[in-house]
């Protein structure tokens, strides 16, 4: 395991490293700085001088990219342009809500995907099943900005069912904090639950008909084991390689419900940076999220050495 | 408790264990992939079906088991023991599948499940079959693999099988086989992809255990060769119909068929040059009269 431990690290630093390249380029790239950020439009030559002194803008590229790095690696996110204050005081109060949010649209889009996918697969020949399968493909091509407006405004607003904005935090009580999550999570986890339900459904496909389950329908298993049992452990491993990719469509989708239903989240904060070119903040975010879906990869990685018998052999030899 | 007298108690002394009649499997293609075959299983017998790939063998067995792809159009008569199988739901089939007729498969690699261990894998063939605790299903594992000689029993059972030579695999599979107390067992080119050496073990531990268990074995080879050693009878089969049919001595010395003539023709024999490639002919002749189809007429088997 240590093996594919180390093996691994080989390609996931040198990713994250190109990843803080990228984002560091961000800056370098888009137009505008702290100066623009500050002043708004004033264009007092010393002034503008003064602020980039100030934020180390007057060094060469690659000094500044070392030294945000330095930074990024001792945990010092740099400072907001908007607030002058540090970023990790922008970012800090708002991973409660996307934490939350992307746990549980994560573990919804497993749980329903998984279930719904087994279905499919299992029952792939049947009118239902293939229609399960069809609705899949509205899901993922449902756009989330359109569908979240429309089902917020008609819990929300027409039947005053859930509250439309806003996150109440679980210190004010369950009903209302749940009741507060409970349109952002299934409507981030829509077009997840819909791409999971895909990828499961192929994979049990793949395994129920493959010659090993022949073999188990020829000794006379069960379809309830051979289903639940056989087939589903040789799917499992490609489901798991697919979460990083989950958790990335999840993350991709938190900027429009964190928006829609005003949500003091990462998403928010994503687009509050860009409206106030606070370009640390930006680069610290986007950051942060990279290597969560790296980091993620990485642990898919190690649990599928850990499941596959072929794998493990490869790791140790 | 042994296999033998289990298998012993329900047995038809005088009759097939497995009766296939007129048997026709369609998916709606230009000609059945299956197209009116007959054949009869008989207990501690191996009948040997040969043809090449196509001919409808593997189908043959598939559809016995229930297994036909979806979409196949099935008629005609299968009957295990005193049921009829065509026609049946899947509960029916699936009682019988495993306790009464099962199926080894080439290319164990793929055809074992790759995730799981042996051990575990004898185990769920026990468990699906017989109403045993762990350690009677433990002691039916082991004389399972010692019947297949595969005497180190503890360090196959502890391995996927994926560390097992294709040898010890296809022995594997035969124990599984062997632990579901079956009375038939189609075996579909169970040889295949193993060197000859290998090859020549593996049947002779089919036609062992075939003898000492009572089984009736339907051997599936495109190797009429392999076949005619360990064979009681032949059949053999060309676009989906039994062209041939008889003891395996007579079919042998005097094939009646042109298409089996062309299949031992093509087997290279010590002591005869072969001196020209041996082309399959196309046989584009009437196959619905055939002579020599009927040559064992059923009840000459006391």
């Amino acid at each position: 395991m240590t093996r594919v431990l180390i093996g691994r690290l080989r390609v996931v630093v040198p990713t994250i490293l190109l990843i803080t390249i990228l984002t560091f380029a961000l800056r370098v790239i888009i137009p505008g700085g702290p100066a623009d950020a500050l002043l708004g439009g004033s264009d007092n030559p010393d002034t503008i001088k003064m602020i980039n002194e100030r934020y180390g803008l007057d060094q060469p590229i690659w000094q500044q990219y070392f030294s945000w790095l330095g930074g990024m690696l001792r945990g010092d996110l740099g400072t907001s342009y908007a607030t002058g204050l540090p970023v990790s005081d922008v970012i800090g109060p708002r991973l409660a809500s996307t934490v939350e949010i992307v746990g549980l649209g994560m573990l919804l889009a497993i749980l329903a995907g998984g279930a719904i996918g087994m279905y499919a697969a299992i029952h792939r020949s049947t009118r239902l099943g293939r229609l399960v399968f069809a609705a899949t493909g509205i899901g993922v091509s449902l756009p989330v900005f359109w569908f979240a407006t429309i089902v917020a405004g008609i819990l929300g607003v027409a039947l005053r069912i859930l509250p439309v904005n806003g996150y109440t935090p679980l210190a004010d009580g369950l009903v209302p904090h749940l009741s507060s999550i409970a349109m952002p999570v299934v409507l981030i986890a829509l077009p997840s639950t819909a791409l999971m339900t895909r990828h499961v459904r192929s994979t049990m496909v793949a395994a129920l008909e493959s010659p090993y389950v022949r073999t188990a329908w020829a000794m006379g298993i069960s379809s309830r084991r051979v289903y639940f049992d056989l087939a589903l452990k040789n799917a499992i491993g490609p489901v798991v390689s697919f979460m990083p990719f989950l958790a990335a469509t999840l993350v991709g989708e938190l900027v429009i419900i964190d928006v829609v239903f005003v949500l003091p989240g990462l998403g928010s904060a994503i687009v509050d940076a860009v409206h106030f070119r606070d370009y640390p903040s930006l680069q610290a975010i986007v950051l942060l999220m990279s290597v969560a879906v790296v980091l993620l990869s990485l642990i898919a990685d190690l649990v599928l050495t850990a499941l596959d018998p072929r794998r493990r052999k490869e790791a140790t030899t | 408790m042994s296999r033998a007298s289990s298998s012993a108690a329900h047995r038809v002394p005088d009759g097939p264990v497995l009766s296939v009649r007129d048997l026709i499997v369609d998916f709606g293609a230009a000609e059945p992939a299956v197209n009116g075959v007959s054949l009869d299983l008989w207990q501690g017998r191996i009948l040997g079906v040969a043809g090449q790939s196509g001919s409808g063998k593997s189908m043959t067995a598939l559809t016995s088991l229930g297994l036909a792809p979806p979409g196949a159009h099935i008629t005609g008569s299968i009957r295990f023991r005193d049921q009829e199988l065509v026609g049946v739901g899947q509960r029916t089939l699936s009682r019988v599948r495993g306790s009464g007729m099962t199926m080894i498969f080439q290319e164990t690699n793929a055809a074992l499940n790759p995730v799981i261990q042996v051990r575990k894998q004898l185990t769920l063939a026990v468990r699906a079959n017989r109403d045993c605790n762990q350690d009677e299903a433990h002691e039916l594992v082991v004389d399972a693999l010692r019947d297949v000689r595969l005497d180190d029993t503890d360090r196959v059972l502890n391995s996927y099988p994926h560390e097992l030579s294709g040898g010890m695999a296809q022995r594997v599979m035969i124990a599984m086989a062997l632990v579901c107390g079956a009375d038939v067992i189609f075996a579909d080119e169970p040889t295949t992809a193993l060197d000859v050496t290998v090859q020549r073990e593996v049947m002779e531990i089919i036609r062992r255990v075939a003898d000492e268990h009572r089984l009736a074995v339907m051997l599936i080879s495109h190797d009429i060769g392999v076949l005619e050693e360990i064979s009681d009878e032949l059949a053999v089969m060309y676009r989906g119909r039994v062209v041939e049919r008889g003891s395996t001595d007579d079919v042998i010395r005097a094939p009646e068929h042109p298409y089996t003539r062309a299949l031992l023709d093509s087997i290279p024999r010590i002591g005869h040059e072969l001196t020209e490639f041996v082309e399959m002919p196309s046989f584009d002749m009437d196959l619905t009269s055939l002579p020599a189809a009927e040559r064992i007429a059923e009840g000459s088997h006391s």
